[in-house]
């Protein structure tokens, strides 16, 4: 133990009894204090927490946008605050929720940008320098994209863009605020499938922020939950929604987050109670169908207002709905949420 | 990778194309002004005079070298200086409208002007009612001046607030200092105002040789120091965050920007008043025709732009063969403002481009 921590034992990244917020004339305005993090190389972090947390200031200290009010972020083992621009842009890259870019620009161009730490004065690229720009676009499959204008790209192009623009700047470090905002579930897996990959293949410690928890609890090595008051749990995903912090975090009034489902789960006043027979997936998007008409599922029998059976035959799934001698076969979700609807259950409930 | 490489050289040489052709244009033009005018020249005569050819008739190469000549190259330094200055703010200021006198150089220049023009002459200061030499010079003066106090004050906001707040300052700015010039012309006399209205105009006739000798230096001055501002620019097109997240040190180069800009309008206010419009339209069309954002592109070429419009604008105030001159700032809008919406309609995502 007496041998000294030396670079390889700390992360890429380290926060030292970090504090950040914002400084203020009279006083400060304090987001959070204390944090001590470590971002890993190799290593794919997502930063959760509610909104408001103080999430994206973190990251804007953490990448020097933002002075910390205490404490230091120490970046390859040397103090952030004693590099220079130049340095720090060679060290961490980010990719912001601001929006791209003024003027006429190819997506080549754009990531040609990324090359601004290591060119002259005048901006000049090397073939080093083009040579790594087009590693980065192949590195995000945007070779297509290449010479497309950069306001034309769906959103999702243009977030593989600004990753390879990222990446163009051959920084260990990567910083992402919220990057799969405004994209599509798919465009998220893939997005978060990419940064997990360059993170472990090129050995970088990536950080993001993210509001999409269920994509981060799959593809993050480890996760940073930011509170509301703004201290920072850490570890690997599994651990943290086993302890019930995630749980904790999430919880408010009108959703939890369900350890035994693995994500989110409105909660509403029950009234009625329906027993559902069945098996396989029929059965489960049956109950969701319920849950959102705001039914309960009776486990124990007596207590439902009717009975609903799924089965699966050869010409496609068929539920039949029992409610007292009645029985009514159905053919589709849509046709028995139909025949819910067009009952009055207040009366029901009497009975 | 090859298509990469390959959709890079391509524009690489159509923009070469386009450069060429530019600079043809803006020779063409400059020839075709230096000919047209109250009388018509010879364009024999106009080349001789200009290279010194003895056998051109003396009054011939007088009016060419001593009124054609000076009046051309100030509309050419003119209006690239204007162009690069718009160029600059439009970039700075993330916004498609921004002029070169967004900051308030414009405004302050013709309080400049009008307090030599309507206080000081009415209370006895010596100033020919014509404008004679001294009088063309002391608002050279005056107006250069007062775009320098004007930038001074907002340059005092520019380390402190936001790009979008120092938009507003220099806007706000510039109606104060317009009210302030309304008053005075309030309390003025029918023929001061009169002087007053036709510098307001804009003119690139007034800068003579000796006169050019400091125009001209501080126009190139001016441009030259555009070429260290190219690579942070370019950053800016992200933003200023992005920017600074690549290694710019933005609070300095945006002020560096502010005052290059400034002072290249602010020389050419001075000189030759407030010319609208171009400085506006340049960029734009620039960027309609290189497809580029890259300032590496936009720069030269709207040097070239700018100049072949101010020449343009120019030629068409003087009306060929008729000896009445109109004010160039109805020209240049009344030319100008069609062109750009036809290009903003072809471009059609001008909102999108600049985010």
């Amino acid at each position: 133990m007496s041998e000294p921590k030396g670079m390889s034992d700390r992360g890429l990244l380290n926060a030292d009894e970090l504090g950040i917020g914002y400084g203020g004339k009279k006083r400060d305005h304090w987001v959070a204090k204390g944090l001590n993090l470590e971002l890993p190389a190799g290593c794919l972090v997502c930063l959760l927490g509610p909104n408001g947390a103080g999430k994206s200031t973190l990251l804007r200290t953490l990448a020097g946008m933002q002075p910390p009010l205490a404490g230091g972020v120490e970046i390859g083992g040397e103090s952030f605050a004693t590099l220079s621009s130049r340095e720090r842009a060679r060290r961490v890259s980010v990719v912001l929720t601001d929006t791209l870019p003024t003027g006429m620009l190819t997506a080549y161009a754009l990531v040609a940008l990324g090359r601004h730490p290591y060119s002259g004065w005048l901006g000049r690229l090397t073939a080093k320098d083009h040579e790594r720009i087009e590693w980065a676009i192949q590195a995000v499959g945007a070779e297509d994209l290449a010479g497309r204008q950069v306001y034309e790209l769906s959103d999702g192009e243009r977030q593989k863009v600004s990753v390879a623009r990222a990446l163009a700047q051959e920084a260990r470090v990567m910083l992402l605020d919220e990057p799969t905002a405004y994209l599509d579930l798919p465009r998220r897996v893939e997005l978060m499938g990419l940064l997990r990959e360059l993170a472990h293949r090129e050995s970088m410690g990536i950080l993001l922020s993210t509001h999409d928890l269920d994509v981060a609890l799959r593809f993050a090595d480890r996760l940073w939950l930011m509170e509301a008051d703004g201290s920072v749990l850490e570890g690997v995903p599994e651990d943290l929604a086993l302890s019930g912090d995630f749980a904790r975090i999430f919880a408010s009034e009108r959703v939890d987050w369900d350890v035994e489902l693995g994500s989110f789960r409105a909660h509403r006043e029950v009234c009625l109670k329906v027993r559902i027979e069945g098996e396989g997936s029929g059965v489960l998007w049956t109950r969701r169908a319920l849950a959102r008409l705001g039914f309960g599922e009776s486990k124990v029998g007596g207590t439902e207002a009717f009975l609903i059976e799924v089965n699966r035959s050869e010409s496609g799934w068929k539920w039949r709905v029992q409610r007292g001698d009645d029985s009514i076969e159905f053919f589709s979700i849509g046709s028995w949420v139909a025949w819910i609807q067009s009952k009055d259950w207040s009366i029901g409930k009497e009975q | 990778m090859v298509t990469m490489k390959r959709t890079a050289e391509g524009g690489a040489r159509q923009r070469k194309v386009i450069f060429v052709l530019l600079l043809c244009a803006l020779i063409a033009v400059a020839m075709l002004s230096i000919c047209l005018g109250s009388s018509l020249l010879p364009l024999g005569d106009v080349l001789g005079a200009i290279f010194g050819d003895k056998s051109v008739n003396p009054v011939i190469g007088q009016i060419v070298v001593e009124f054609r000549l000076p009046r051309v190259l100030s509309a050419m330094l003119g209006g690239g200086a204007l162009a690069v200055a718009g160029l600059l703010m439009q970039t700075v200021f993330r916004n498609p409208l921004a002029d070169p006198y967004v900051l308030g150089v414009n405004a302050g220049a013709s309080l400049g002007v009008a307090l030599v023009l309507l206080v000081l002459a009415p209370t006895g200061v010596a100033l020919t009612d014509s404008l004679g030499l001294s009088g063309q010079l002391l608002i050279v003066v005056a107006a250069t001046s007062g775009s320098i106090a004007a930038l001074s004050v907002v340059l005092v906001f520019a380390r402190k607030v936001d790009v979008m707040s120092l938009l507003i300052i220099g806007l706000m700015m510039s109606y104060v200092v317009g009210a302030l010039v309304s008053i005075l012309m309030f309390f003025s006399m029918a023929e001061r105002l009169q002087t007053f209205f036709i510098w307001s105009y804009g003119d690139f006739g007034n800068v003579s040789w000796s006169q050019m000798r400091v125009f001209g230096p501080a126009i190139v001055l001016g441009l030259c120091a555009t070429i260290v501002l190219i690579k942070p620019l370019n950053a800016l097109l992200l933003g200023e965050h992005y920017a600074e997240s690549l290694g710019t040190r933005v609070k300095p180069v945006r002020i560096a920007i502010l005052v290059v800009a400034s002072l290249l309008a602010g020389t050419v206010t001075g000189f030759c008043g407030p010319i609208g419009f171009l400085g506006i339209a340049a960029p734009h069309l620039c960027r309609y025709l290189f497809k580029s954002g890259s300032h590496a592109i936009l720069i030269p070429g709207s040097i070239l732009m700018g100049a072949i419009l101010a020449l343009s604008a120019d030629m068409l105030s003087k009306v060929p063969g008729v000896d009445v001159a109109l004010p160039l700032n109805a020209i240049t809008a009344l030319v100008g403002a069609p062109v750009i919406i036809v290009a903003l309609v072809r471009q059609r995502n001008l909102k999108r481009v600049f985010g």
